[in-house]
This record gives C-alpha cells, structure tokens and sequence, in this order.
C-alpha cells in the first residue's frame, strides 16, 4: 500500500493513524488471523523515539489482566466465561520495507504498574520519527476471541470483532488537551473505560466463510470475492478512529435510506437556520443507507429499529450538524450475549428481545444511544480513558431529548407472558431525564462528574457520573441558559471540535462563550467539584402587625406616647385594616452556591418574587401584607435540576389534604393486600 | 359432589358468615396499621409529599422516592425493614389464629376465638411442615428453570428460553397452589377430625388432592379465576379514578377496600371449598360420615404448660359434610 493513497482519501480530516487489514476469520475456533500495515504522521513538533499500542484483546487474557482484576470477570451484569479467553498476539511487527521490531516490544503498564497486564505494548524505534514524518509498520497479529464479553466475541456463530487488532496510541504533544509535554496517551483496558485513538483511513480485508452474512465499518464492501468455500469482503471507511466488523450466517439483512428531505420539514430547516444562525445548505441534512443485521427471531422489529434510528439521525443532526457519513450499519446480537449497546464509527450494537412489547422502548433507547455516540466521541473523539462525561454524558443527555421528543414519557417494563402491564397497572411513566435525576439524588456525594474512568470510587460510581449525573447537569445548564442558548452551545462544540479530540475545558469555554456568561460555577462544583446543592425554605411565620406602642417622634419635634392599652384597643377595633408581617427563611442545606430564586404567594393572590445569590448558609425575606401567606417556593422554574431534595423547596399553609389521603389510602391497601398473600401460603 | 356443587355450598356456607369476613378484615387492617401508622408519622412525613406542579410527575415521581430515602429521612428504608422484618412473624401468628378462627366458625359455627385457641399449636406445627412442602416446591421449580438453561445451552435464540420460562412461571404458580392448597385441606382435616396428628394430616392431604386433582385443584383454580377477575375489576375502577380531590379519595379508598373484602372471601372460599369436599373425597376410604369422631387428647408438652385446652373442643361434634 502506498503512503500516499492512504493518506489522499480522507476529505474531512487529515489522517494520523491509518490501517490497511487484511484478516481472516476462523469460525471455528474464533481465531482472527491478520497482517496489518500501519502508516503514522508525526503530527506534532517532537521527535518520537518509540511507539506505543493498545493489545485490548488480552484484558481478556487470564484473571490476572487489570481489566479482570478490576472487574472480577463481570461488566454490566455479563459475566465473562472462564473457560474462553480472549487475547492478541503480535507475532512480527517491521518497518515497511526496513528492520524488524519484533524484539523490541516490551509490555507496559503505564496506569497501574500491573505486570500481568499485556494490554500495552511499547516499540522502541531504530530511529526516531521527526515532526511531521510518516511511519509506515507491518504487523502481523493472531486475536483470538472470547466468549462474547465486554461487547467484543463470539456466542455460537455470532461474531462481533471490535477492539481486535494492534492499535495506536495517541501521540499528545505539549498544549494538547492536558500534556505540559510530548508523551502517548495510551492507557492500559480498564474495566470502566473505553477508548481514544486518532483519526484515519481504514482499509480492511476480511476473510470468512462463505455462509458468513458480513457487517462492518463503511456499511457496504467496496469490493466481494469469492474463494471456494470462503468470501472476501473489501471495507473502506475515511475519517474513523477505528474499525469493527461482525459475522454470522443468519444474519437478516435489512436496508432503509434516511431520505433528508423527506424525514425534516421545511419548518424544522428553517427553525435550525434562525436558532444558529446558519444558511440552509449548512442546516440541511444528507442521506445516509441505514443497513440493519437482525437475528431472525427479532426480523418483525426491523422497523422499530429503523424508526428510531432515523429519529437520531434527524435530531442529532439538526441539532448539532450533520451525520457526515453515508451508511449507519445497527446490528441487533443475539440473546444471552453481552454485544447489545455499543458504538463503533458508522457501526452500532443495538438489542433487543423476542416478543419484546411495542411500549417497552428499550431497544429504541438503545438505537438512539448508541447512534448518538457518533457524535459524542466518534467525530468530537474525546478521550473515553479520561473524561467518559464527554462521551457518554452529552450523549445520555442528547438521547434524553430525541426520547422526549419522538417518544414522550413512557412506562417502567413490566411484562408478563410477553405483555407490558404497566401502563394497566398504573405504574408510573418516565422520562430519561427523571431517571438521571434520581440517580443523580442517590450518588451526588460519591465522585465528580469527571474522573479518568478507573479512579472513581467504584464502577456504580462511574457508571452514575459518566451517565446520569452528567444528564441531569447538562439539563440544569440548559434550564440555566434556556434551550435556545444550550442548542447553540452543543452545536457550536460539535462543529469546532469535529474530527478533533478535544477536552473538557474546551466544553467550557464553548459554553462560556457561546452564552456570554460566566459558568464556571456550574462546572467547577460539580464537574470537577463533589459540591451537592440543596436549598430549602427552612421556615415561614405570619404574624398580625400590631399597633406599636411606646414614645414616637412626630413632625416639629414633638413626642407622641402610645401605651400598650391603647396599641391593643386600637387592635381590637372592628374597622381596623390588619396588616401580616411574613418572614421567609431559606437555606442553603448543601455545599454547592446557585442563584436562588424565591416565589411567595398570598392569601388575596399577590405574588412576590425575589431573588437570593445563595452565598450565605440563609437568609430571610420579609413581606408586609394585607393578608396572610399561603405558599413558598424555591425555584418555582426548576432550573436546579441538581437539588437532591425538591420536597424541600415548597412550603405550604395548609397541608395537600388530598395527595396525604391517597398515599395513606395507597398504603395502607398494599400493606393490607401484603398481610393476606403472606398468610395465603400458610 | 360436584365440583360446581361444591364450589356453590362453600359460597354459601362462607356468605353465612358476614362477622367472619369483618373479623378477617379487621385483623389484617390492624396488622396493616402496625406498619403504615410509623411509617407515616416518621418515615414519610406528610407534609413533604409531592403534589404535582411543575417539579415532580404527577402521582409518583421516583426522584421523590430516591429522595425520600437519601434526603429526607436518612436510613428510612433499614427502618422500615426493621418493622417489617418481626412483624412478618406476627402476620404468620395472626394468619395461624385466624385460619383456626374462621374454619372453626365455618366449619362448626362456633366462636372465631375458640377456634383460634383450639388449633393454634396443631396449625402452627402444620406451618412448619409447610415449609417443607414448599421448600420441595421451590427445589422442583428452580431445577427446572435450570434444566432450561442447560437445555438451551449456547443458544442463539431467545424464544425456546422465554417460553420454556413461562411454562416454569406457570407450573410454578400451581405447583404453590398445589401446597397451599394441601395445607388448606390438612387444616380442615385436623378441625374435622378433631385430630392433632398434623405431619398424617399433611401427608393425608397431600395423598387427597393429588389424587383428587380435578376437584381439589379444579376448586382452587375456579376460585383462583374468581380473584383475577376481582383484581382485573379493582385494577380497571382504580385506573378510571383521578385521586386529585378529597371526593375521588374516599371512592378509592372504598373501592380498594372492597377490593381486600373480595381477596378476604377467596381466602374464606378455599376454607369452604376444603370443607365440603374433604368428607366427600374421605368419605369411602376413611371414617363414615355417620360415626362421631372421637377426640383423643394429646399429652401436653412437659414444659410448655400453654397447650390450647383439650375441653374446649368439639369431640362430639359430627363431620359435617356438605352442609
């Protein structure tokens, strides 16, 4: 392959790291035989004396790998089987055309110093690679996979082969992202991380059986052969940051087009030009082939599937720009794998199940998701090891929106023989934005948002930061700085930073400046703070105004005595006007500052409204009025979508007699429909 | 007798006794209160709970729930299960006196007390032989949910595991029913024979409705329809009910305690349906409907000196049959 060729693909990014593969699949013993030829530009202005690449693969090697030890063999409910390991060998590795490395590699551990761990190689280079020189390296590497586990494997004849072959380390020069100086970024396979490579051009040969029904990267081969009983497939894909292929004979094989102009009104075109100022053209989306590889006993959900993909190209692109790509391929694993809900470049995991009730919207949620991703980290290609809130976070929020908007709230699965009986059963409906908050209500004190993915405090506490607090963060700002303001950010990120890798100060300053206000508040308590924010209305009291009593100046110097008898005569006079000083006392219950703003209505309907910087542990309000108080509340507006108590933010005269009597009612039912079934058994 | 005979008497015999059902329902009202009055006062301040508005959803908001366990009262759920856990101990107590109340007063119109006194420790020891029963039931159960997941093995397709799941949920379900049911029957046993040998009563019964599936179980499962259809009624009143008002909250509240009368009768039916078909389906094998059983008093235990009093029982009263 020629340096050149490789590199004069790429239209919308200048390619770092390219591969050219040529693999093959064993289907038998789920072997992936493959060479590969690497061709890398030194980008930066430092002189790089070694390479550095990721062996994801041998995470899955033996229980002694970091990813085992700090998982313990179990990811997201999957268990891994023990007696199917995964791993990668590199069996050469040279210089295109010169010496070879193969010697030269040595494992490392760059995070945790675990020498069992083989998920980091090193390669010293004979010579070092001067700024802006390319470096082309041929490897050849065997990967065996696993038992589906951690979304890469085999289960039967389903293979998904992601995270499969030698990748690159990210050269990180002074000034980018973090780095005071030249270094690879190149961690060690966490149990909780993901991933962070270059962009480039991939070129990917793939040999398998011939039954193999065959999705990859690209979506369409370039290029089918036939050899006897096997059949090669030829990919290409510009402008990715990796590669991932699956295989399996009963694949059902479906096609959709996104047709732009028929799935966006001229309306929404023209709503997206006005809100980021852009033209039509720049607004516009394009179509995209939408191939989808089901299990044959799930083939009566193809179009669920295509609904919801559809939805996410259209509102992830009208929102943030463009898919700039031309297929999506979903691919739908089988049941009892652990292959469901994960994201590659134009190539997505979905799941579902069979019979799987038409108001259960998981494997909507999931499409949505996991399409999403190819925004927030595939063309903005953050760093998943260091900063997982700008991957997963954005996008959990982004899915909640499309959710919200194609589909509503909708009910808690609860299906008996194959029927959702929840919406029967009166359980209640939700929104991904509610469940973010209550799990943000549940962990707010544990970790901030941003942690790299192995230094939380467990993997819950990953899971809730990098997912849900995240959501509900990005709902407060946008509550904050109003929808518009907060589309205008998300847009303007996603266009500065696409194709780039971009940290999570860079999110800041766009929201800074796309604003035009300061909000680092907001980031600092929680993204990079542990700050929790609870403001309450501590106390309201109402007093009659009396009549004041006591000696009181009056205009010329004269004195005025009113004694205590006659302040209450005055008081008990019939044609008295009354007058009620309130005193309203708030408090600031957490360690997070927000501005507060204060709602109290009165008895004859008055409203007063004030508002609070929320520095100070409390303050009070004081209102002199003609009547009596009938209601308090704190952020009426629900702009702090942080609180983890909103029961405190209401005060109220008189207590809700009616939600009191049906939650006793309720109560005291279950507990009493409790009693008989117990005893029932007996 | 048939099984619809049967099923007709014991509504009969059971509506005959209104107090029963107001007795039954007292009792698990006052065990109810046991858990919700604390759980109110302490646990779930009424003050603070939700009323729609913008913030929360209406009806339920699971942020209030997490909120309620995180934020507003610190620890609530470990207390509630330290009410819960001692008195699920008291339900099983109260459900044993009950059980001997409401098949004494139906099977020999005496008083619910005496009934509950008189059987208390032979229906406590059928209790714990229960457990037995039922720790078999849910060996067999989980055995073949896992001969299942062996049977599907490494397979590809979801459909054969799902249904081979419902099928165990079903058998699973009756197989309960099935021990219920026995322990239902030993029960009335014991009452009609005036007998404290509870591990024969047990095996007795266990003998009786399996080898009487199609009226034994053909009861329960009728009477078992009769409780879907209840909870289909209840379930579909209640969706059509917009609680916002203090008016709508007395009708759900009359609506849900009709609802625990109804599950209250199912309960006092499989009494019934026990009552009627034991002397029948014992009838050829065992003791003549004619002949009094005689009640032989069991020594009282050395140490307990609590034995319910042997003089209080009914010896000389006759098997009742199909009233």
């Amino acid at each position: 392959m020629a340096v050149g060729g490789c590199l004069a693909w790429g239209g919308l990014t200048k390619p770092i790291a390219s591969y050219d593969i040529k693999a093959k699949l064993d289907a038998k013993s789920h072997t992936v035989t493959g060479s590969q030829t690497l061709t890398w530009v030194n980008d930066s202005p430092d002189t790089v004396p070694t390479l550095q690449f990721h062996l994801y693969m041998n995470a899955f090697k033996n229980s002694r790998s970091t990813f085992f030890k700090e998982s313990g063999g179990q990811l997201r409910g999957d268990k891994a089987d023990q007696r199917e390991f995964g791993w990668i060998d590199v069996t050469r590795m040279r210089l295109a055309g010169g010496a070879d490395l193969t010697r030269a590699i040595r494992f490392i551990q760059p995070d945790d110093g675990n020498k069992d761990d083989q998920t980091v190689i090193e390669v010293a280079l004979p010579e070092a690679v001067k700024p802006g020189g390319t470096l082309q390296v041929e490897i050849d590497f065997v990967t065996k996979l696993p038992k589906v586990f951690a979304r890469t494997g085999f289960h039967g004849d389903f293979h998904l082969v992601g995270q499969w072959f030698p990748k690159l380390g990210v050269w990180e020069t002074a000034g980018f992202r973090y780095s005071t100086q030249g270094a690879w970024n190149c961690h060690q396979f966490h149990a909780n991380s993901e991933f962070f490579a270059n962009f480039g051009n991939y070129q990917v040969e793939l040999t398998v059986p011939a039954e193999m029904v065959v999705g990859a990267t690209g979506g369409e081969p370039v290029s089918v052969k036939k050899n006897g009983t096997a059949m090669t497939y030829k990919f290409r894909q510009e402008d990715v940051t990796d590669f991932v292929w699956t295989a399996q004979p009963t694949y059902r094989r479906f096609e959709r087009m996104f047709v732009a102009s028929k799935q966006t009104t001229p309306a929404e075109i023209r709503e997206v030009m006005k809100t980021h100022g852009i033209s039509e053209s720049e607004a516009r989306l394009s179509d995209v082939k939408m191939i989808l590889l089901m299990q044959p006993e799930h083939a009566g959900q193809a179009e669920r599937h295509f609904k919801a993909a559809s939805a996410a190209i259209k509102w992830y692109g009208l929102w943030y720009g463009r898919y700039p790509f031309t297929t999506l391929t979903v691919v739908d694993p089988p049941f009892g794998g652990g292959a469901g809900g994960m994201e590659y470049p134009t190539f997505i995991t979905a799941g579902t199940s069979w019979r799987m009730p038409a108001d259960a919207l998981g494997p909507e949620e999931v499409t949505v998701h996991e399409f999403g991703h190819q925004f927030w980290m595939q063309l903005v290609a953050t760093n998943e090891f260091e900063e997982s809130w700008l991957d997963e976070g954005l996008n959990s929020y982004s899915t909640a929106k499309v959710m919200s908007k194609v589909y509503g709230n909708w009910p808690a699965t609860f299906q008996v023989f194959g029927f959702n009986l929840s919406s029967w059963l009166g359980l209640p409906k939700m929104d991904d934005f509610r469940l973010s908050r209550a799990a943000n209500v549940a962990s707010a004190d544990v970790d901030s948002i941003q942690r790299r993915a192995w230094e939380y405090y467990n993997s819950s506490s990953y899971g809730m930061n990098s997912y849900p607090r995240t959501t509900t963060f990005l709902r407060m700002m946008e509550r904050v700085l109003g929808e518009e303001s907060m589309l205008r950010v998300m847009r303007t990120y996603q266009q500065r930073y696409r194709f780039k890798h971009p940290g999570s100060r860079d999110f800041v300053a766009v929201v800074n400046e796309v604003s035009g206000r300061d909000m680092n508040w907001m980031f600092d308590q929680f993204v990079f703070g542990t700050k929790v924010l609870d403001y309450s209305v501590a106390s309201v009291s109402t007093n009659e105004v009396g009549t004041p009593f006591g000696i009181f100046d009056q205009p010329g110097g004269a004195k005025k005595s009113v004694s205590i008898e006659d302040a209450a005569k005055r008081d008990e006079a019939k044609d008295r006007k009354k007058s009620y000083e309130t005193v309203v006392r708030v408090r600031r219950e957490g360690d997070a500052v927000a501005p507060v703003e204060l709602v109290v209505r009165f008895k004859d309907g008055s409203v007063e409204r004030r508002t609070w910087d929320g520095q100070y542990r409390w303050a009070n309000f004081t209102f002199i009025k003609p009547v009596e108080v009938e209601r308090v509340e704190i952020d009426p507006q629900g702009r702090h979508y942080m609180d983890v108590n909103w029961s405190n933010d209401v005060w109220k005269a008189k207590t809700d007699r009616a939600t009191a009597a049906r939650w006793l009612s309720n109560i005291l039912f279950y507990a009493q429909n409790a009693a008989i079934w117990i005893g029932a058994l007996i | 007798m048939k099984l619809t005979s049967a099923l007709s008497f014991a509504a009969r015999r059971v509506g005959m006794y209104k107090g029963l059902w107001a007795l039954l329902w007292f009792a698990f009202t006052a065990l109810s209160m046991v858990f919700v009055v604390p759980a109110v006062r302490t646990l779930m301040p009424l003050s603070r709970l939700p009323e729609g508005g913008p913030k929360y959803l209406p009806g339920f908001d699971l942020g209030f729930a997490v909120e309620w366990a995180v934020q507003i009262v610190p620890g609530a759920p470990g207390a509630l299960a330290g009410i819960v856990v001692p008195l699920l101990g008291v339900v099983l107590l109260v459900h044993v006196l009950v059980s001997g109340g409401a098949i004494y007063r139906l099977l020999h119109r005496g008083r619910v007390l005496d009934g509950a006194g008189l059987y208390f420790w032979r229906f406590v020891r059928l209790a714990l032989i229960s457990l037995l029963f039922y720790g078999v039931a849910i060996a067999l159960i989980s055995t073949g949910n896992k001969a299942i997941d062996k049977l599907w093995g490494e397979g590809m397709e979801a459909r054969p595991v799902i249904i081979g799941g419902w099928v165990m949920q079903v058998a699973g379900f009756l197989l309960l029913g099935l021990v219920a049911t026995i322990f239902d029957y030993a029960k009335v046993r014991l009452a009609v024979d005036g007998s404290r040998a509870t591990w024969r009563a047990a095996f007795g019964s266990a003998k009786l409705v399996i080898t009487n599936p199609g009226r034994t179980m053909g009861a329960w499962a009728a009477i078992s329809i009769f409780g879907l259809l209840f909870f289909v009624l209840w379930r579909t009143v209640e969706n059509a009910i917009e609680s916002r008002t203090l008016g709508a909250v007395v009708l759900l509240l009359a609506v849900q305690q009709t609802y625990v009368l109804s599950r209250i009768w199912i309960r006092l039916m499989f009494w019934g349906v026990a009552i009627e078909l034991d002397s029948v389906l014992r009838l050829p094998a065992e003791e003549p409907v004619a002949e009094p059983v005689k009640f032989v008093a069991e020594p009282a235990p050395a140490q307990s000196g609590v034995e319910d009093n042997p003089a209080g029982d009914t010896p000389d009263e006759s098997v009742s049959g199909g009233a």
